[in-house]
């Protein structure tokens, strides 16, 4: 058995999910009396200096995504916010929450939200949201300039061909009146034509220039049939560096739900890394598929399980495929 | 050979706890002392925390089942040699939550079987309403029921031990166990015990 060699930070790593090697600390929280009470300490402070809003950055995001996936560990955390309210009262014996977890208001303490998840606090999406909406700003902008720029290019173009245009004419009628073969006359028309024609040139490029450009994302899709017991190979899928999407067609062997779930796991910790919302299933031919839209970002270059479930009209829920694949990046 | 091995797999399906394998298996996990049980219920305290640190859907499930294999290997071979009980407890343990990921991945366990319960809400399924002041009421009275059943002194220690932020909270935790004549392990390992009472308590009363 281990020698008791853990420091608190890496038994806190450990509580959150950040530890790849799990078999030695797993064996010690069971077998080893020392370090079982202190991994329960450790949990204990964590959970305490989670409601007191004390946890930031990357500790706070695993505790979010990682430790509350868990009903029996929310119900500890709501159970350590009540302790806290109890035996800290402020003073004139009002409860007093923290900015931190005040600012989690989508908490339920009501007794269904024991057995229910918490949500995403609010306040990441909204700052998502505005940084979309300010870079969407900021390019719309640019390109709004750079429209009215090309625009004013294109017009400048546009009369002084015009003038150019006129100046040909008068020539023309110049020699014909004249009936003249001046080479200086004829030399000062061909140049004109020249210049004419790079001009009617830069303006056909100029209206090139002002068609919108479209921003395709880049998106790589993968088809994947359920594991079956006879199937040896496991799918690789290899996603590009410059992915924004990885769009994953979940071919369907029977049943007919009402809506479905999606739940991506990573191993071999069985780790969830995303769940879905309510999806819908699709025709694909001769059979019918769920597609699953994710971000590069969610998958590491390991091996994964996507579970679906399905859904009845009653809100019964049934487990109805495992796929299994190999993620590989550059 | 075939049927015997079927004989088997059935005569281990149909094996229940009696009182003496039962008893046997409280015996064997307290090596000697007698604990009333506690180091029984330490075990599976333990098993439970492992299977919802390897995001087992059912835990507790997982925890009997191991202590149930346990008792029953105890009870037909008349003793386990080699490691401990606790370490014993846990290679069994692994061996059961490798049989669970194998049957999850070939649909043996149906999500109509497991507990209720709901999925992270990153992206909000369904639309139920929540009376949240009866529920915060029902927890706060459970949390105040539960603490004035401790023993005074298991009051104090548990309201002072956990009062504070930060440094504040670690000189506390220094001064109480002084105070105590202690070590700071010894104290953090008397509160964990207390607040896992509570915490079993106020469950116990949510339920009821």
């Amino acid at each position: 058995m281990g020698q008791h060699s853990f420091s608190d930070q890496e038994i806190t790593q450990y509580l959150l999910g950040s530890v790849s090697e799990t078999e030695e600390l797993d064996e010690l929280s069971v077998a080893d009396d020392e370090f079982a009470a202190r991994l329960q300490s450790v949990e204990n402070d964590l959970v305490d200096a989670y409601v007191r809003g004390e946890l930031s950055g990357k500790t706070l995001e695993n505790f979010d995504s990682h430790y509350l996936a868990s009903p029996r560990r929310r119900a500890k955390v709501l159970i350590a916010q009540g302790l806290k309210d109890i035996l800290e009262p402020a003073a004139g014996g009002e409860h007093v929450r923290k900015p931190a977890v005040a600012a989690r208001d989508r908490w339920d303490f009501g007794w269904a939200s024991l057995r229910q998840n918490f949500l995403v606090p609010k306040l990441g999406l909204q700052v998502g949201l505005a940084a979309a909406l300010l870079l969407i700003l900021v390019a719309g902008g640019w390109l709004a300039v750079n429209n009215f720029r090309l625009r004013q290019q294109a017009n400048h173009a546009k009369l002084e061909l015009a003038d150019l245009q006129r100046r040909e004419r008068e020539l023309l009628e110049q020699i014909t009146a004249q009936r003249s073969s001046d080479e200086q006359k004829a030399r000062e028309l061909a140049d004109m034509r020249d210049q004419i024609a790079r001009l009617e040139q830069q303006a056909t490029d100029v209206q090139r220039q002002q068609s919108p450009r479209s921003l395709t994302p880049y998106i790589v899709s993968f088809a994947l049939a359920p594991q079956r017991r006879s199937t040896s190979q496991i799918p690789t899928i290899a996603i590009p560096t410059r992915a924004d999407y990885v769009v994953l067609h979940l071919e369907l062997e029977a049943g007919n739900y009402a809506a479905y779930r999606a739940e991506l796991k990573q191993q071999p910790a069985n780790q969830v890394v995303w769940r879905s919302s309510k999806l819908r299933a699709s025709d694909a031919g001769s059979s019918k598929e769920v597609v699953v839209t994710l971000r590069p970002g969610l998958i590491k270059a390991e091996r994964h399980t996507l579970d679906l479930s399905g859904v009845s009209n009653d809100g019964q829920v049934e487990m109805v495929g495992s796929y299994l694949f190999v993620v590989t990046k550059p | 050979m075939k049927d015997s091995h079927i004989q088997r797999a059935e005569k281990k399906r149909d094996w229940a706890l009696t009182p003496n394998a039962w008893h046997q298996l409280l015996t064997w996990l307290d090596q000697g002392t007698d604990s009333s049980g506690e180091r029984y219920l330490e075990m599976r305290r333990r098993l439970v925390r492992y299977f919802d640190r390897r995001n087992c859907l059912t835990p507790d499930e997982l925890a009997d089942e191991t202590l149930n294999r346990v008792a029953r290997r105890l009870a037909e071979e008349g003793s386990m040699v080699g490691q401990t009980p606790a370490h014993n407890c846990y290679i069994v343990a692994r061996f059961v939550f490798h049989e669970y990921l194998r049957r999850l991945q070939s649909h043996e366990v149906s999500l109509d079987e497991l507990p209720d319960f709901r999925l992270p809400v990153l992206h909000p399924v369904g639309s139920d309403k929540i009376n949240d002041e009866e529920g915060r009421e029902k927890l706060t009275g459970c949390l105040e029921h539960c603490l004035h059943g401790l023993e005074q002194d298991n009051y104090q220690l548990i309201s002072q031990y956990y009062r504070g932020e930060q440094s504040v909270k670690i000189e506390n935790r220094r001064a109480l166990a002084a105070r105590l004549g202690i070590t700071i392990n010894a104290l953090s390992i008397r509160a964990c015990r207390i607040r896992d009472r509570l915490e079993e308590c106020i469950a116990r009363c949510l339920d009821g």
